[in-house]
């Protein structure tokens, strides 16, 4: 952090003459507001809104899911079988195929939904508040099991279930952010710094965590087959959406923009998501299953199967911060360019890798931007964005698209975000 | 919204937008297809059994096999009795009896129902013994102890003429050895001369004479009629009381036990087993895409050899949940493989110390594959058991033969179409 310090302290003195880009001649980036130069995020931003500099309400929804292995026409390829009852099991051993090595079966969502209502306090200060609804869940199947039907039982007899797990959040959020916005700083070609902070009172609605145990194995020989497989899983009692037995905590988020806004160029650190949640009254589930046959074929009936509540516990719950940071500049008078990098996420059940992003911004038209971006990192390597908008005066909207994974169809996984606003 | 009408629905707006619907279940198909090459190799079950040789024989065998001390497989002769009239002799009483000496002698014929060995009647023949006895049990129905003295149990021919039994001098014309010796054997206690049997009670003894036994059983398979014999002395009363009947006798059974070294039939003997097993339970159209999928597939046999004899292992698969494979029209079984094992190996006894086996794989194709994708195949397993050449080959109770089998199927997925 200190070394961060220094280098915003030594940016906002020489930025005049270290940033000596200009924003060419009659650019659009000279008549649009700062907040939609900032690229829309399809996860969690909670600046996002509180940045534009009107009076309004905003009503914005958006989900992402993803997955390392079905692509999306390989989806509709097996809804077509199905439809036409031409389904065979060979069709899903051609989609195990896909499964990577040594990854397993992974799932990733995320969710989100809710209403925004705020606006300036004169130029240097804007607050809002947020009420929403979001849900992120993983899931991960270990290779081994997977590698039991992608790749048999010849060559491999034991299978490690040590690395699977489900689990799922869902919460209830009423936040505050605000904006200070100084600038331009030192000159009128000065830098504008935008301060950004906030909490959000979070309220998990729903949870539940499954995990293989460490002993979990399989065996499957052509002599015999055993199973011990111990799945313990925390788990909601009840959903219920105006309990507040649940508990709820405080989560922060944080943001630093530096801009130039003649010089067409920004640099922004977002931190957001930094908190936890405690979930109450969660039931402490123990399910074993068990198997020991000599045929493959009569494994189920060998099995043996149990189910307990242990106990009924608490648990702190890290939510998935996210660390973002991200440059923009203009390259002629319609096209910005945004470069973000999200850091890898880590010691949280929701765990997320390393993910950058190239976006261009295409303002033709001022009020209708388009934007084409490309994702690498992230959970499936590469993705593709997209999206439109019309920012005027008393109406925003905005629709974006991400392809995870691959371009369209040939995707694992899919993101969309839409927000309507109507400004005052 | 269900759910699974909510997916087709989402499913549908994507391919409107995407144009990516399938034109064809083919087209489908092949897009399916598209992921990396890959191989599943599953290895699935044949069968599995094991073959004790106490059961297999005793299907040839039509008497009781018993398992002596040593593991080593007997086969008992239907016991015969004869009774010693003491009652008759000694007359009736009550009071104070005895003790009364007079000689006694009985027999009991043996028929060649009594020793039933199918078709090993030439091999038991010629076999080699590794031990026989008689299993002797003494009843003594008379309220009176009693004491064989001197009493010896040798075979005596029966003249097929007359039914008497051949006699010198009045005396029971015993069958002898090689050397003239008569083959007798002395029931006695211990090292002495005598057998006492308490009042009402019984008493056990265990004559052993491969001699014989042997002669017993040889004379059974010549088809000539024969008896065991029972001559000596008899004590009953010790002169306390006593109530005796005159229809009292020392009931003697005698029940021959037969341990040999089995040589087969130079055929050797065949039994056949079927396994039903259940197979991948897949329809006709899974199973032929499967088939039209598999690369190749090994069936792997396994076979271990626990028997002092030859083995050789016939194996078929049948599409179908049978009692008998074989039975099966010729062209519905699939042969998978003839494996032979030697004997196991044997001490100087013949019994065997260390087992043999035998581990060799098939190649089969896909069609053939298709056997094992059905709800059930049955695996038929003929096991033919022969002579070792050379060498000894006691049979014990306990010697078996195990196979196992199992498939490996290699099954394509993914690749390009």
């Amino acid at each position: 952090m200190k070394r961060l310090s220094i280098a915003l302290a030594a940016t906002l003195v020489l930025g005049g003459d270290l940033l000596a880009q200009a924003v060419p001649e009659g650019a659009q980036a000279t008549k649009v507001p700062m907040a939609y130069r900032r690229t829309p995020q399809l996860r969690v931003d909670p600046f996002r809104h509180v940045m534009i500099p009107h009076w309004g309400l905003v009503i914005s929804g958006g989900g992402l899911a993803g997955n390392n292995t079905v692509t999306i026409a390989d989806a509709r390829a097996m809804w077509y079988l199905i439809d036409n009852d031409a389904e065979l099991v060979g069709d899903a051993l051609d989609l195990l195929s896909n499964v990577p090595d040594g990854d397993g079966f992974r799932l990733d969502a995320e969710a989100e939904g809710g209403v925004y209502l705020g606006g300036p306090f004169g130029r240097h200060f804007s607050l809002g508040i947020s009420a929403k609804a979001r849900s992120y869940g993983i899931g991960n199947i270990d290779d081994a099991a997977v590698s039991l039907l992608r790749d048999g039982n010849v060559a491999r007899q034991n299978f490690d279930l040590g690395n699977s797990k489900g689990v799922a959040l869902g919460t209830e959020e009423f936040g505050a952010h605000g904006v200070i916005r100084l600038g331009p700083i030192a000159s009128e070609d000065g830098v504008v710094l935008t301060l950004g902070g906030g909490a959000r009172l979070v309220k998990p609605v729903f949870y539940y965590a499954a995990t293989t145990t460490l002993d979990s194995r399989l065996y499957v020989a052509s002599d015999s087959v055993a199973a011990a497989v111990t799945i313990d899983a925390l788990a909601s009692i009840d959903v219920d959406f105006s309990d507040i037995s649940l508990g709820s905590d405080l989560v922060a988020d944080f943001m630093v923009r530096l801009e130039w806004p003649t010089s067409g160029i920004a640099f922004e650190a977002m931190f957001a998501n930094f908190g936890s949640v405690t979930v109450e009254n969660l039931e402490l589930q123990s399910k074993t299953f068990e198997v020991n046959s000599t045929y493959i074929t009569e494994v189920l009936d060998s099995l043996e199967t149990d189910f307990a509540v242990t106990d009924t516990v608490s648990v702190t719950v890290k939510l998935p911060r996210i660390i973002r940071f991200a440059a923009s500049a203009w390259a002629n008078r319609f096209l910005q360019i945004d470069v973000s990098a999200r850091l890898k996420t880590t010691g949280t059940v929701f765990e997320y890798p390393f993910e950058g992003e190239l976006g261009t911004t295409w303002r033709l038209i001022r009020q209708l931007p388009l934007r084409v971006g490309l994702i690498v990192g992230g959970a499936q390597d590469i993705g593709f964005s997209g999206g439109l908008g019309l920012e005027t005066r008393n109406l925003f909207f905005s629709v974006a698209g991400r392809s995870i994974g691959g371009f369209l169809t040939e995707g694992t996984g899919v993101a969309g975000r839409l927000e309507l606003g109507f400004f005052f | 919204m269900r759910i699974t009408r909510f997916i087709p629905a989402l499913l549908a707006v994507g391919t409107a937008v995407t144009g990516c619907e399938p034109g064809s279940i083919t087209e489908a198909r092949n897009e399916l297809r598209d992921g990396p090459a890959r191989t599943l190799q599953l290895s699935v079950p044949v069968a599995r059994d094991t073959f004790v040789v106490d059961s297999v024989l005793a299907d040839f065998l039509d008497v009781t096999t018993v398992t002596l001390s040593d593991g080593l497989l007997a086969v008992e002769v239907t016991d015969g009795s004869f009774g010693l009239d003491v009652g008759a002799v000694t007359g009736a009483v009550s009071g104070p009896f005895g003790p009364f000496n007079f000689p006694v002698q009985d027999g009991v014929e043996f028929v060649g129902g009594d020793l039933n060995l199918g078709g090993f009647e030439d091999a038991a023949r010629d076999a080699t013994l590794n031990t026989a006895f008689a299993v002797v049990t003494v009843v003594n129905e008379a309220d009176v102890p009693a004491t064989l003295t001197d009493f010896v149990v040798g075979v005596v021919r029966i003249d097929p003429g007359t039914g008497n039994l051949d006699s010198v001098g009045g005396q029971p014309d015993w069958q002898t050895d090689g050397t003239g010796t008569p083959i007798q054997v002395m029931l006695a206690d211990g090292a002495g001369n005598t057998f006492d049997v308490p009042r009402s009670a019984a008493a056990l003894d265990t004559l052993f004479s491969a001699a014989l036994v042997d002669r017993l059983v040889d004379m059974l398979l010549d088809g000539e009629r024969v008896a065991l014999v029972g001559s000596g002395d008899v004590t009953v009363g010790d002169g306390s009381n006593a109530t005796i009947a005159a229809t009292d006798q020392l009931l003697v059974t005698l029940k021959p036990v037969l341990g040999f070294d089995f040589t087969l039939p130079p055929a050797g003997v065949t039994v056949d087993s079927s396994v039903a097993t259940q197979g991948l339970d897949l329809d006709d159209d899974n199973a032929n895409d499967m088939a039209a999928r598999t690369d190749s597939a090994v069936v792997t046999l396994d076979l271990v050899n626990s028997t002092p004899l030859g083995v050789e292992a016939t194996v078929i698969v049948v599409a179908d949940s049978l009692l008998d494979a074989f039975a099966a029209p010729a062209q519905d079984q699939i042969p998978i493989d003839v494996v032979s094992v030697s004997p196991g190996q044997v001490d100087a006894g013949g019994r065997v110390t260390q087992a043999t086996s035998e581990v060799t794989g098939v190649n089969l194709s896909g069609a053939e594959a298709q056997a094992f994708m059905g709800p059930w195949f049955t695996a038929g397993i003929r096991l033919r058991l022969f002579p070792a050449a050379g060498g000894r080959s006691a049979i014990r109770s306990g010697d078996w033969v195990g196979l196992s089998a199992s498939v490996a199927i290699y099954v394509r997925m993914g690749g390009t179409p």
